[in-house]
């Protein structure tokens, strides 16, 4: 057990900038721009521009440079390894959210902290599988942290996904599936069935393509013939497509959302969407706890999402916990994943 | 199971009456009889004994799952559905679920359902931890009597039809005999062997459509004018000595008019006439109020019989002695309508000719329509044929004026569980003496840039917040249009707005310029 200073700053805290490291002078995903970010992963809440060094996992460094720019200044860490900032050791661990996702370890005297970003437990083919780190201060994420909040087997929900696509494809219909271009897209991407008919994305989710494709990650040859989709596509689009003129044009067109929001029937009726699919690249609530029970950490920081609850919660069952807040708390947790 | 729950959960979102049925089309295909028959049973609306409450229910989930009643409530709060909310946290997510659905009904649901609270509430833990969240739901609402579908009685009936290969008014006839849920009765019901006493169908309703414009230059002795009757629309079918009541929203109705059956008994030919249903008492319609107290009722007792007599209006005969006679003009069908039912009993009437000289006075007549329990007059080319559903023609529908007032915005809410939606459920007052009472409540259909506006409003002007219900100080004014007033004791201001809606925002007008309460007491006392 290490002995921290009472007296001493903990070693990770929130300032006007970010999550931020006092001894080792670094940053873990800040809002602003600072001299060294540590970067979880390309979604838009954590990788921000403008800072004048980053570090991330090896396999997230081109998603990055297409999010923040070709020229940053880019450090990569393979999965596993360490490097050494100012005395403070940081190693990135595979966090299964998307394609270079990363739980920051950081370890400073024998007092050891990781900061889960974004996390899923479920099985991906775009990723590497979440790994749970051992350490004394957990930094969690809570998107979903309430007990309705259950993930269906995703196996069955890719099936249940190829299954609506074929039904459709022989009504004559185009299919077309809402889901944030990085990540989800190519997540589901890798299930599809490609002999149901031609796939198409659009231009923001192919370009996202070529990064995954370049780590390795198998995707299904897509439709680059230029004009209107046939019937029986199946069209891959950011959300912000819906009720545009886009989904107007494809008159004959079934719509549908994949997110873990899906889960509640009314979060269904006001996406307005023909079905809702429940797949998200966010722990469920058995994941929360378990990613806890695996940490076994003495104290657990939350952040992101549904943080009271889940402080009240781990704290009733016998776990020190606190809330992490950061500006990202004051918008509803349902508008935030909406944005990434 | 899982399959059931499953297509009902798909049809609750989707709204394309096409895809719904298509929906249940694919169920019914892929189901084994004895599946099929429970599913059949329920969809009919056909319900168990209730066992208990939602909240019951809560307190079995907080005990097996241990969790704490901040945490469930918090989740509610979100979720907005009790039953929902205790399905997501107690379903299973796996594959597990196995059960089938003729073994949670024969084997659970029915035979427990007299069982001590203790007994019962066992029993629904281990069953919620065989099952998947969909599955968990439809138990929940089954075990609570709130099991309700988005699938119609006619909807069911076109969909078995279809999968059958059997017309549908044959599948609604053998439905509307008491249906048993075992596999032999569902065979039958599929059977595609059709017997002699299944002849005896109605035609296609035919539909009128909104009233154009253009028809009032037409010369108004080419049309038939009658009430737009506000009761159930049905066709009559005298058969053999037989009589059967076909409502076109539900099908074949059998021994629920015991009146018009007698009255029909007599007629001394065959024929299928079209009309509607009316309570009708002392030569006069009763309110839609009255006829759907005397359906809702299981069995027709005699003091419903007494309170609520029914009648059956005629306006068209279809048929004659065994022949179509749909492609006979209307003029023609309606002298023989006259002729048939003069030998009739007391509670079939024919449905009067509206008789007026120009449109103009049309018109006037027209805004009388709700002394006659009408919601306007339907025009009827004279010399057309009866056509089939959906043909655009002959038959218009002059709705009459919806009834306005300009009234002031109380209190508003937002849809239960969407916390981040607009505030679109609006109650509206209006002044009695120097204060203003509440008269009705509406959904908000303005668009996005007057709903941003009510929202920046409620922001600014809530006074108090009692659970949901913003109070807002009394500012904004609305023109609100309802169908109809009712008479009402459980109402504050002593009668019922029939249809409420909004018409626009007012912001040009202040608080005094709505109206006063006597209004409507002055509308209700013309009736
Ligand atoms: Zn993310
Ligand atoms: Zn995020």
């Amino acid at each position: 057990m290490p002995m921290t200073d009472p007296l001493s700053p903990p070693l990770l805290q929130i300032n006007e900038n970010g999550l931020f490291c006092q001894v080792g002078n670094f940053y873990i995903d800040p809002w602003r721009s600072v001299d060294f970010a540590v970067i979880t992963h390309g979604h838009s809440d954590h990788a921000k521009a403008h800072s004048r060094a980053y570090l991330c996992a090896k396999p997230s460094a081109s998603i990055l440079r297409i999010r923040l720019g070709k020229h940053i200044n880019l450090q990569t860490l393979p999965y596993g390894e360490s490097i050494t900032h100012n005395g403070v050791k940081i190693s990135l661990h595979p966090a299964g959210h998307i394609l270079g996702s990363a739980q920051v370890r950081v370890e400073y005297k024998g007092e050891v902290w990781v900061v889960t970003g974004d996390y899923k437990r479920e099985p991906d083919l775009t990723c590497d599988p979440f790994e749970p780190v051992p350490c004394h201060t957990l930094v969690t994420e809570s998107t979903f942290g309430l007990p309705i909040f259950n993930w269906p087997n995703p196996e069955e929900v890719h099936k249940d996904i190829n299954a609506w696509w074929d039904y459709n494809a022989i009504q004559g219909k185009i299919c077309i599936l809402f889901a944030y271009s990085l990540g989800k897209a190519q997540r589901l991407l890798s299930q599809l069935d490609a002999n149901i008919g031609p796939i198409h994305t659009n231009p923001a989710i192919s370009a996202i393509n070529k990064a995954y494709e370049a780590e390795g990650v198998y995707l299904p040859n897509l439709d680059n013939s230029s004009g209107d989709a046939r019937p029986g596509s199946l069209l891959i689009v950011p959300p912000s497509y819906l009720n545009s003129r886009f989904t107007e044009s494809h008159y004959i067109n079934t719509t549908a959302h994949a997110s873990g929001w899906m889960a509640l029937k009314g979060m269904q009726i006001q996406n307005r969407s023909d079905r809702g699919f429940v797949l998200s690249d966010h722990a469920d609530w058995k994941g929360l706890l378990q990613t806890v029970e695996d940490c076994n950490p003495e104290k657990v920081l939350v952040t992101h999402g549904f943080v009271e609850p889940l402080v009240k919660y781990l704290n009733e069952t016998g776990v020190q916990a606190y809330a992490l807040n950061t500006p990202y708390q004051a918008e509803s947790p349902i508008l935030r994943e909406q944005n990434e | 199971m899982k399959a059931f729950s499953k297509m009902l959960s798909l049809v609750s979102r989707m709204s394309d009456s096409g895809e719904k049925r298509s929906a249940v089309m694919d169920y019914f295909r892929k189901a084994e009889s004895p599946e099929a028959a429970w599913a059949v049973w329920l969809l009919s609306g056909n319900k168990i004994k209730k066992w208990t409450t939602l909240r019951v229910l809560q307190q079995w989930c907080l005990d097996t799952t241990q969790l704490p009643n901040w945490l469930f409530e918090e989740s509610y709060n979100l979720a907005g559905d009790l039953a929902e909310t205790i399905a997501l946290i107690v379903g299973q997510t796996g594959e597990t679920d196995t059960m089938k659905l003729k073994m949670l009904m024969e084997e659970i649901l029915i035979p427990f359902s007299q069982a001590d609270e203790i007994v019962k509430k066992d029993i629904i833990i281990k069953t919620w931890k065989s099952l998947d969240t969909d599955s968990v739901y439809v138990l929940n609402k089954l075990l609570t009597g709130t099991f309700k579908t988005k699938i119609s009685q006619s909807m069911l009936c076109k969909a078995l039809a279809e999968v059958g290969g059997l017309q549908e008014s044959v599948v609604m006839h053998r439905l509307s005999h008491v249906f048993t849920p075992t596999e032999e009765s569902y065979n039958a019901l599929m059977s595609p062997i059709t017997q002699e006493n299944e002849s005896s169908r109605p035609f296609p309703f035919y539909q009128g459509f909104p009233m154009d414009p253009a028809i009032q230059t037409t010369d108004i002795q080419e049309w038939q004018a009658e009430w737009m009757w506000n009761g159930f629309r049905a066709q009559l079918i005298h058969h053999a000595g037989e009589v059967f009541i076909w409502s076109e929203e539900e099908g074949l109705m059998v021994d629920r008019f015991p009146e018009i059956e007698q009255s029909a008994q007599i007629l001394s030919e065959d024929g299928i006439m079209d009309g509607v249903i009316l309570a009708w008492k002392d030569g006069k319609p009763l309110p839609l109020s009255a006829l759907q107290k005397r359906i809702s009722s299981a069995s027709v007792s005699n003091k419903l019989l007494k309170e609520f007599p029914v009648v059956f209006i005629a306006f068209d005969i279809l048929s004659v002695a065994g022949s179509d006679c749909r492609s006979q003009p209307l003029f023609w069908r309606r002298q023989y309508l006259n002729q048939i039912l003069g030998l009739s009993g007391p509670d079939i009437l024919v449905s009067p000719v509206l008789e007026s000289s120009d449109w103009q006075q049309l018109e006037l007549l027209k805004e009388q329509a709700h002394e006659h329990c009408a919601n306007g007059i339907v025009l009827k080319r004279k010399d057309s044929p009866y056509l089939e559903w959906k043909q655009k023609g002959d038959w218009w529908e002059w709705k009459k004026n919806p009834y306005t007032v300009t009234a002031v915005l109380l209190y508003a809410a937002k849809p239960r569980g969407k916390h981040y939606a607009n505030f679109t459920e609006l109650t509206f007052g209006l002044w009695n003496d120097l204060e203003l009472v509440s008269f009705a409540k509406a959904t908000s259909t303005l668009n996005h840039v007057e709903n941003a506006y009510v929202n920046n409003f409620v922001r600014r002007y809530t006074v108090e917040k009692t659970g949901p219900v913003y109070t807002v100080e009394p500012k904004l004014i609305f023109e609100i249009a309802f169908d109809d007033l009712q008479p009402s004791s459980r109402h504050k201001i002593g009668m019922a707005v029939i249809r409420p809606r909004i018409v626009r925002l007012r912001n040009d007008l202040d608080i005094y310029h709505a109206d006063e309460i006597e209004r409507l007491i002055h509308i209700l006392k013309r009736k």
